[in-house]
C-alpha cells in the first residue's frame, strides 16, 4: 500500500494563483495605461471559462489589451475584423480540395482563426447573424463542426469580442442568445487626462513596451486550466448560493415577488441561469484573490454589473429614459437583503 | 466540539440570554402595568374582574413572542454573520456553518474545509465576547418600569379613594353604590329644603327629616345648612361668601359643584369690580350654564313659593291676584345678596297673574300648605330646562283640575305639555324641536333663535294662542341676529367686474 503522492495545499495553490494573477495584470499593465479594472475582469473570465464582451468607442486600447494579454499568457491569438461580407467559413474554418502525393483528391479541413487559445472579435455587431451565430457553438462548446465533422478547440479558450456603441448604422446588434454566453460585458471609459499622457509618453517615443510571458509557453495551457479548476472548489456557502438566486431571481420581470420596481418598469427580459453561474465563477474568482476559499457578499457584489448589465434586457420606455442597466443593477444590490 | 463550535455556541447563547432579558425587562413591567391599569378600571368603572388578568396574560403573550423571536434571532447562521460582521472575516464564519455536516468525500473540498476552519479560527482569534457583545439594556426597558411605576400609583389612588369612602359611611364593600344623578338629586332636594322660605326652626327639622329618610348623609346636610347660615349674614363680603364655599365644597367633595344644587346669587361668584358672571377661577362657558340653571331654578322657587303669590302654578290654580304692594321689588330673604329666593321682577309676574287669573271658580285653590310649596320648589335644576315650572308642577302631587283641564285642552306634542303657562309669547314645542334648539331631518340639530325684538320688551308683539300643537305660532328663524359678528372668512358672492365700480363709490 502506498501513500498518494501529495500535491501542494491548498493555500500554496491560492498563494499561485495570486501570484500569476497579479503578474499577468503587472505585465499587461506595462503595455495599457489604466484600464485595471477591466484587465482584472478579463482575467476573472479567463480563468472563470467564460468570455468577454468589451463595449467602447474606438481608440481605447481593445485590440492591443487583447493582445498583451496573449503575449503574458504565453498563449496564441487570433484577430477577426468582423464585416457585414463576414462568412461563417471565414471564421470556423472550411474543406478544401487537396491532392495528395500520390495524385489522389481528398478535402482537407482548413482552421478558422477561431482555433486559438484567445480569439479577439473585432466590432463583432458588424457582422451578419449568420456570421455571429457560427461563433456560438465555440463559445458555448468550444468546437465547430464543419461539413458534419466536429473539431475540438483547444483549451483555454477566450473569445474577446468588441462592439462600439456609436456607430449603430448598418450594424446587427447581438441577439440575446448570444449575449448571453458572455460571462462579463465590460465598459471601457475613457482615460483620465493624466492616463491620456502616460499613453502619450508610451506610444510616440522610440520606447516600444511589449508584454513579456508569464507563463511557461509549453505549460500555460496546463496551468490556466489548473487554475480554472482552482476557481471551481472555492466555497460557496448555501447563503450565498441562495443570496445569487434571489439577486437573478428579483431580476425577472414577470416575477410578481420581486422587491425591485424598477425591474418591472423597465425590464424586457432578465438574467437566464447563466447570469447566476457568471456571478458565482466571477465571485470564486475574487474570492481565490483575497487569499480566500470561501465566496463572500462583496465578492458577488463586486461582478454583479458586469455579469448582468448585457443580461438586463430593456424596454422601450428605459431607454426613452436614457435609463442603464447598471441603475437596475444598483437597485437589485440596495434592495435584495443577503439575509 | 472543537473551539470555533464553541465560540460560535457561546457566542449564540450570549446573544440569546441578553435578548431574553431584555424581553423580560420589558414585558414584566408592561405587564404589571397592565394589571394594575386593569385593577383600576375595573374599580373605577365596575369592569369585570378577569380585565386585569385578561390585560396581564395579553402582555405576556407579548413576552412568549418576544421570547421566540429571540430565539429566532440568535439562530447559529446568524450568529455566524454576527461574527463575519465583528471580525471582518467576509462570510467565513458563515460558510463554517453552513456547509452540510457530512464532509465531502473528495479529498480536495476538504481541503478547502480544512483550509477554511484554519482561516476561520484565525478570525476567531480576534473575537473578544464582552467587548464585541456587550450587554445592552433595550431602550424600552425604562418606559416600561416608569409605565409599571404610574399604574402602580393610579392602582394606590383608586384604592385609597375607594378605602376613604367606604370610611366616610358610604356603601358596605361588597354593596352596591347608590348611582350618583340619584344622590346628586338628594343632595339638591336637601339643599333647596334648606332654603325655603320658612323659619329656621322648620327648615331644620325639615332638613333633619330629609336627612334621616332620604339623604342618609346627615354630614352634608349639616354642612349645607351651616353654609345657608354663612351666607345669609349681611356682614359678609362677596369675598368671604366666596371662600365659605369653596371651603364647603372642599370638606364636602361632593361630586357636582354647590352653586349647582344651591341657588346662591350669582354675582358672588363674578369679579370684585362687578362683572357678573366672570368667575375667578372658572371658565365662561360653564358659569353661564349654572346662570342659567340658575335662574330657572329661581323661576320654579318663585312660582313654587307660598311667599310669593304671583308665581306660575300657584296662581293659576289660586286665581288671586297679586297684591300690588309685594308685587314693587325682587325679595331677597338675606341682604347682601347671598341667597335669593327668587329673582324675577314682580312685572312679568303680574302680567303672567293677570293671564293666568281665570281659572274655574270652583276649582281655585286660595292657599297652599308650606310642605307643598317645599315639595314643588324642589326642582332638578340640572333636568329643569327652559320651563322647570312644568317639572313643578309634575312633581306636585296635589291634583289641580284646573291644570289638568289645560293640559288636556292642549296636549303638546309626543305628550310633552306646552308650558303655557299663561305668557303670550310662550307656545308649545314644534315636533323636533327641544329646549335650546330644533332638530331637523337633515341637519340633525338647528339652533332657533328668537329675535330679541320679538321676546322682550316693551313693545313685543302679542301673540295668539296656537290652535294647533304641532305647528309654533311664535316667529323664529335660523337667520343670525343682527348684533352677531360676521364671519370675515366666509365665502361670500363675487361681485361681477361691471358693478365694482358702482359699489365702491
Amino acid at each position: 500500500m502506498t501513500d498518494a503522492p501529495t500535491g501542494p495545499s491548498v493555500e500554496q495553490r491560492v498563494e499561485r494563483f495570486r501570484h500569476v494573477f497579479t503578474a499577468i495584470e503587472q505585465e499587461v499593465g506595462r503595455v495599457i495605461v489604466g484600464q485595471r479594472g477591466v484587465l482584472r475582469k478579463i482575467l476573472t473570465a479567463l480563468f472563470a471559462g467564460g468570455h468577454v464582451l468589451l463595449e467602447s468607442v474606438p481608440g481605447l486600447g481593445k485590440t492591443l489589451m487583447a493582445k498583451s494579454l496573449s503575449d503574458a499568457l504565453a498563449l496564441t491569438a487570433k484577430r477577426i475584423q468582423f464585416t457585414p461580407d463576414l462568412m461563417p467559413s471565414d471564421i470556423v474554418g472550411t474543406q478544401v480540395l487537396s491532392e495528395g502525393t500520390d495524385g489522389q483528391r481528398s478535402f482537407a479541413f482548413k482552421p478558422g482563426p477561431v482555433f486559438t487559445n484567445i480569439l479577439l472579435a473585432d466590432e463583432i455587431n458588424r457582422a451578419t447573424p449568420k456570421t455571429q451565430s457560427a461563433v456560438l457553438e465555440a463559445m458555448e462548446e468550444r468546437q465547430v463542426t464543419v461539413f458534419g465533422e466536429t473539431h475540438r478547440l483547444a483549451p483555454p479558450f477566450l473569445v474577446v469580442a468588441t462592439q462600439n456603441p456609436v456607430e449603430i448604422e448598418g450594424t446587427y446588434p447581438l441577439p440575446e442568445a448570444q449575449l448571453d454566453r458572455f460571462l462579463f460585458k465590460l465598459v471601457i471609459d475613457s482615460p483620465t487626462a493624466d492616463e491620456l499622457s502616460e499613453i502619450l509618453d508610451r506610444t510616440t517615443t522610440e520606447a516600444r513596451h511589449t508584454a513579456g510571458p508569464v507563463l511557461a509557453p509549453d505549460s500555460a495551457a496546463g496551468d490556466i486550466a489548473a487554475m480554472q479548476n482552482l476557481v471551481r472548489e472555492v466555497l460557496l456557502a448555501p447563503p450565498l448560493a441562495a443570496y445569487v438566486a434571489r439577486l437573478v431571481e428579483a431580476a425577472t420581470p414577470g416575477n410578481p415577488r420581486t422587491p425591485v420596481a424598477e425591474v418591472a418598469q423597465y425590464l424586457r427580459y432578465g438574467p437566464s441561469p447563466r447570469g447566476a453561474q457568471a456571478l458565482a465563477l466571477g465571485a470564486k474568482v475574487n474570492a481565490l484573490l483575497d487569499g480566500r476559499v470561501n465566496v463572500s457578499f462583496d465578492d458577488i457584489a463586486d461582478v454583479a454589473y458586469p455579469a448582468l448589465r448585457h443580461r438586463c434586457l430593456l424596454n422601450f420606455q428605459a431607454e426613452a429614459e436614457g435609463i442603464a442597466a447598471d441603475r437596475i443593477i444598483d437597485a437589485l444590490l440596495r434592495q435584495v437583503h443577503t439575509q | 466540539m472543537d473551539s470555533l463550535t464553541a465560540l460560535i455556541a457561546g457566542a449564540v447563547r450570549r446573544t440569546r440570554c441578553q435578548k431574553s432579558a431584555n424581553a423580560l425587562a420589558v414585558f414584566l413591567p408592561l405587564s404589571t402595568a397592565a394589571y394594575f391599569l386593569g385593577a383600576s378600571l375595573s374599580r373605577a368603572f365596575g369592569l369585570p374582574v378577569w380585565i386585569p388578568a385578561g390585560l396581564a396574560a395579553a402582555v405576556l403573550g407579548g413576552l412568549i413572542f418576544a421570547l421566540l423571536a429571540a430565539r429566532r434571532a440568535t439562530r447559529t447562521r446568524t450568529m455566524a454573520s454576527l461574527l463575519d460582521e465583528k471580525t471582518d472575516g467576509q462570510e467565513r464564519f458563515l460558510t463554517y456553518v453552513s456547509l452540510p455536516d457530512g464532509a465531502p468525500s473528495e479529498s480536495a473540498a476538504s481541503d478547502f474545509r480544512t483550509h477554511l476552519r484554519v482561516q476561520t479560527a484565525r478570525k476567531a482569534a480576534l473575537f473578544v465576547p464582552k467587548r464585541d457583545l456587550p450587554f445592552r439594556l433595550d431602550r424600552r426597558v425604562p418606559f416600561a418600569c416608569a409605565a409599571a411605576v404610574l399604574s402602580g400609583l393610579l392602582f394606590g389612588f383608586v384604592s385609597g379613594d375607594e378605602a376613604a369612602d367606604s370610611g366616610t359611611g358610604g356603601s358596605p364593600a361588597g354593596m352596591e353604590t347608590p348611582p350618583l344623578d340619584a344622590l346628586i338629586r338628594v343632595i339638591e332636594q336637601t339643599a333647596h329644603a334648606l332654603t325655603q322660605p320658612t323659619s329656621v326652626t322648620r327648615t331644620e327639622q325639615d332638613t333633619g327629616v330629609i336627612e334621616k329618610e332620604q339623604t342618609g348623609h346627615p354630614q352634608i346636610g349639616a354642612a349645607l345648612r351651616q353654609l345657608v347660615q354663612r351666607l345669609e349674614s349681611p356682614s359678609l363680603t362677596p369675598r368671604q361668601k366666596r371662600q365659605a364655599i369653596e371651603e364647603t365644597q372642599k370638606r364636602l367633595n361632593l361630586p357636582v359643584s354647590l352653586p349647582q344644587v344651591l341657588p346662591i346669587d350669582l354675582e358672588l361668584l363674578g369679579s370684585d369690580d362687578g362683572q357678573n358672571g366672570q368667575p375667578e377661577k372658572q371658565g365662561g362657558d360653564p358659569l353661564a350654564e349654572l346662570n342659567q340653571n340658575l335662574e330657572r331654578l329661581k323661576q320654579a322657587l318663585s312660582q313654587t313659593s307660598g311667599s310669593e303669590p304671583s308665581t306660575g302654578q300657584a296662581e293659576r290654580h289660586s286665581g288671586v291676584q297679586p297684591e300690588s304692594g309685594k308685587a314693587g321689588e325682587p325679595e331677597p330673604r338675606a341682604a347682601g345678596g347671598g341667597i335669593r329666593f327668587d329673582g324675577l321682577p314682580d312685572g312679568p309676574r303680574r302680567e303672567r297673574a293677570d293671564r293666568t287669573g281665570s281659572g274655574t271658580p270652583g276649582q281655585q285653590q286660595t292657599s297652599r300648605t308650606d310642605a307643598e310649596r317645599r315639595q314643588a320648589a324642589a326642582v332638578d335644576p340640572g333636568k329643569a330646562g327652559p320651563m322647570p315650572h312644568r317639572q313643578a308642577a309634575r312633581r306636585d302631587p296635589t291634583p289641580r283640575p284646573g291644570a289638568d283641564r289645560r293640559n288636556a285642552d292642549q296636549p303638546g306634542p309626543s305628550g310633552r305639555t306646552a308650558g303655557k303657562s299663561g305668557a303670550q309669547g310662550e307656545r308649545y314645542y314644534a315636533p323636533g324641536e327641544r329646549t335650546d334648539g330644533f332638530v331637523t331631518k337633515d341637519a340633525g340639530y338647528v339652533k332657533v333663535r328668537i329675535p330679541a325684538s320679538a321676546s322682550t320688551g316693551p313693545d313685543r308683539p302679542q301673540l295668539a294662542d296656537n290652535p294647533d300643537p304641532a305647528v309654533p305660532v311664535t316667529p323664529y328663524s335660523n337667520a343670525p341676529l343682527a348684533e352677531d359678528p360676521q364671519n370675515p372668512n366666509a365665502p361670500q358672492q363675487p361681485i361681477p367686474y361691471a358693478y365694482r365700480a358702482i359699489l365702491t363709490q
